[in-house]
């Protein structure tokens, strides 16, 4: 986790360097916090997250003949959750004493980081702008070690597509009110399951309702407030 | 560096320092589910008597052959079911329903005093070629007097859940006890076997006690019972949970076995039925789920539970589980501990005959669904007796003079509980008996 940290420091101080390099105007950096709320297929429950945006806005923007002030950049956007999995989708786990067992659901706090690059277009409405993105990157599980006996890392691509709503507070920094979606691929609830090294229980099948259908493409929601930061203003 | 700067370095920072350092209160097993579940050892029980056929012989006559048998251990029937009686021929599938002679004899055992007892026995004939059973200590004595028994080969018993007497049986299983006594021309009575009967000796299913236990568990308000890999059940019986309490008689139907979670559906068919739950001979997996809030009993109030065969059909299920207990388990003490403490009952012996001495007169308390007595006791020259260490239950109490055989008086006594100091205790009741 620390040299997780270390590493999006960096990125934040590369970044930083980076823009004194570029031209002013065309640079803008944002903090983002808000919910992260998962699809019922993922037994994952909702969390907040915290996370970093850069976004660089391109001389070439197809959409300025259409809309004038309009704007087009790329730009990269890392976030970090603790989600807890749900125990009560996974099976019960067993702890016999004499001739009474107790049934326990077994959840696991996991450290989810979610990273990629996107595309970010915008109108301006007055003070505000509207914009939209889209974008790929990955999505990283970092499992609880006492949960599951290892260190166990998992690693899939993932699609990204949102909008929100940017009110300037000054000439450098601005307010967002953003939705995104992030579609997970190739995801697998089952390794969420921290029941491993528990004795399951087999006994009252039923002790659980079913769990949630899963789904190797889980749709997740994250709303979020961005603080973003215009290196020598807009 | 500008404050600008500044402020956006201390946002960042601020944000992974909360994300990093969320604590982990929540990793591992720590919600319940549900109730703690009270485990018994489920296993084939020691205590069971299945239906048995004793005595039989064949006498040959002029006039008309006879064959008589005792049938002994045939669990209760529910209304509207009975037995029938059936002769088959195993050559041809023909069978007969003869009217028989019924000898049905109820075995009771009674004290005389605190050393001795009897032994009691109600006698009662009949002629028919069906009969019910009501009480579990019943030996049946059957004649059969017919000029068709040389044209046959076995006894057959069958439970009339299985539908009126075919006029001939094909291949598949029908009757649950059965006795050979004819083999060619010759009479050569064999001993009787208790399960599925078929004309074909390969496609016979006779009954044993096999099944692996899963669990068995109070849980909450539910009982819970899965088993695997049970052989089927008699044809024309049914496999169906009781609780039983042996002190005072007092059972329970908790219900029949029913598919695996999720489907949860009956299998009140085991015995001849086709499905994916079972096999030719046996049943793949099944569970029994009795609600006792539904069924309004307290799990403490028994002594045991039990899986036992019951014949099906009629009106309704049998009230008593007769004494084929497949399976059974004690009640866990985790459960027998929230028993109330013992009650006592106690009282006075008064009689109706000026200066009659009352010395010695045996009292006895037999609960109310038993056929043996509890506890014996006798009352003092001044009258009084008592039981110190009565569990809480229904039961009856009975007088007997001293010197005297016949019980003069009795009286129902429900002997329940109440909170004394945070225990549960039983109650404590004056009973007066008075004997002539």
């Amino acid at each position: 986790m620390r040299r997780l940290i270390a590493l999006v420091g960096a990125v934040l101080l590369g970044a930083s360097s980076l823009e004194a390099q570029t031209q002013t105007k065309m640079f803008d950096l944002g903090v983002l916090f808000g919910q992260q709320v998962f699809d019922k297929a993922t037994a994952l429950e909702s969390t907040p997250f915290v996370g970093l945006s850069a976004s660089y806005e391109l001389p070439w923007n197809p959409l300025k003949l259409a809309i004038k002030g309009s704007t087009f950049g790329l730009g990269l956007a890392v976030d970090v959750s603790r989600p807890v999995t749900d125990g009560e989708q996974f099976p019960v786990v067993a702890f016999d004493f004499g001739d009474t067992t107790f049934l326990y659901a077994v959840a696991q706090r996991i450290t989810l980081i979610q990273a990629g690059m996107q595309a970010v277009a915008g109108i301006p409405i007055g003070k505000a702008r509207v914009y939209g993105l889209i974008g790929t990157g990955v999505y990283s599980m970092f499992m609880d070690p006492r949960s599951v006996g290892k260190n166990k890392k998992i690693t899939k691509p993932m699609a990204t597509f949102g909008g929100g709503v940017n009110y300037a507070i000054t000439s450098n920094i601005g307010l967002s009110a953003q939705a995104r979606v992030a579609k997970y691929t190739q995801f697998e609830r089952s390794a969420l399951d921290a029941t491993v090294g528990y004795i399951q229980d087999r006994r009252i099948r039923d002790a659980l309702p079913p769990p949630h259908p899963t789904s190797s493409t889980p749709t997740n929601l994250q709303f979020s407030l961005v603080f973003k930061y215009i290196p020598g203003g807009k | 560096m500008r404050s600008s700067h500044l402020t956006l370095v201390a946002a960042v920072g601020a944000a992974f320092v909360l994300a990093a350092c969320q604590t982990d209160p929540i990793s591992g097993p720590s919600k319940i589910v549900g109730e703690p579940m009270l485990d018994m050892v489920f296993g084939p029980a020691g205590n069971s008597a299945f239906p048995v056929i004793s005595g039989q012989r064949i006498t040959a006559a002029t006039a008309r052959d006879t064959i008589e048998f005792s049938v002994s251990s045939l669990p209760p029937t529910g209304a509207g079911v009975t037995y029938q009686i059936v002769l088959v021929d195993t050559a041809t599938g023909t069978t007969t329903a003869p009217s028989s002679r019924i000898i049905r004899t109820v075995r009771g055992r009674r004290p005389v005093n605190r050393d001795s007892s009897v032994a009691t026995a109600r006698v009662d004939t009949s002629t028919a070629a069906q009969f019910s059973i009501a009480d579990t200590a019943t030996t049946l004595t059957i004649r059969i007097a017919n000029t068709a028994i040389p044209n046959f080969t076995h006894v057959l018993l069958r439970a009339s859940g299985e539908g009126s007497v075919p006029a001939t049986i094909g291949s598949g299983r029908t009757g649950f006890l059965q006795f050979r006594y004819r083999t060619g021309t010759t009479y050569a009575v064999q001993s009787s076997v208790f399960g599925s009967f078929a004309l074909a000796t390969a496609n016979r299913l006779p009954f044993s006690v096999s099944a692996f236990v899963v669990n068995a568990n109070f849980w909450g308000d539910q009982i819970r019972l899965s088993v695997r890999n049970m052989i089927r059940p008699p044809a024309g019986f049914r496999y169906a949970a009781w609780l039983v309490d042996e002190r005072t008689g007092t059972a329970t139907r908790v219900g029949g076995i029913l598919s695996p979670v999720p489907e949860n559906q009956p299998l009140d068919d085991a015995d001849l039925g086709t499905g994916k739950w079972y096999t030719s001979v046996g049943i793949i997996e099944a569970q029994v789920r009795g609600d006792m809030k539904a069924l309004n009993v307290k799990p403490q109030d028994y002594s045991f539970l039990t899986l036992a065969l019951e014949p099906y059909g009629g009106t309704a299920t049998p009230t008593r589980p007769g004494t084929s207990y497949v399976l059974s388990a004690t009640v866990p003490n985790s459960v027998a501990s929230r028993s109330a403490t013992p009650g006592k009952v106690f009282g006075s012996v008064t009689s109706s005959t000026p200066g009659r001495s009352v010395l010695n007169t045996t009292v006895y308390l037999q609960g109310i669904n038993m056929t043996v007595p509890g506890q014996v006791g006798s009352a003092s020259a001044t009258g009084t007796w008592q039981f110190r260490a009565v569990p809480t239950g229904m039961y009856k109490l009975y007088a007997i003079p001293f010197g005297d055989a016949v019980i003069r008086d009795s009286a129902t006594v429900t002997v329940g509980s109440r909170m004394v100091n945070n225990v549960l205790t039983g109650d404590s009741l004056f009973v007066t008996l008075r004997i002539p």
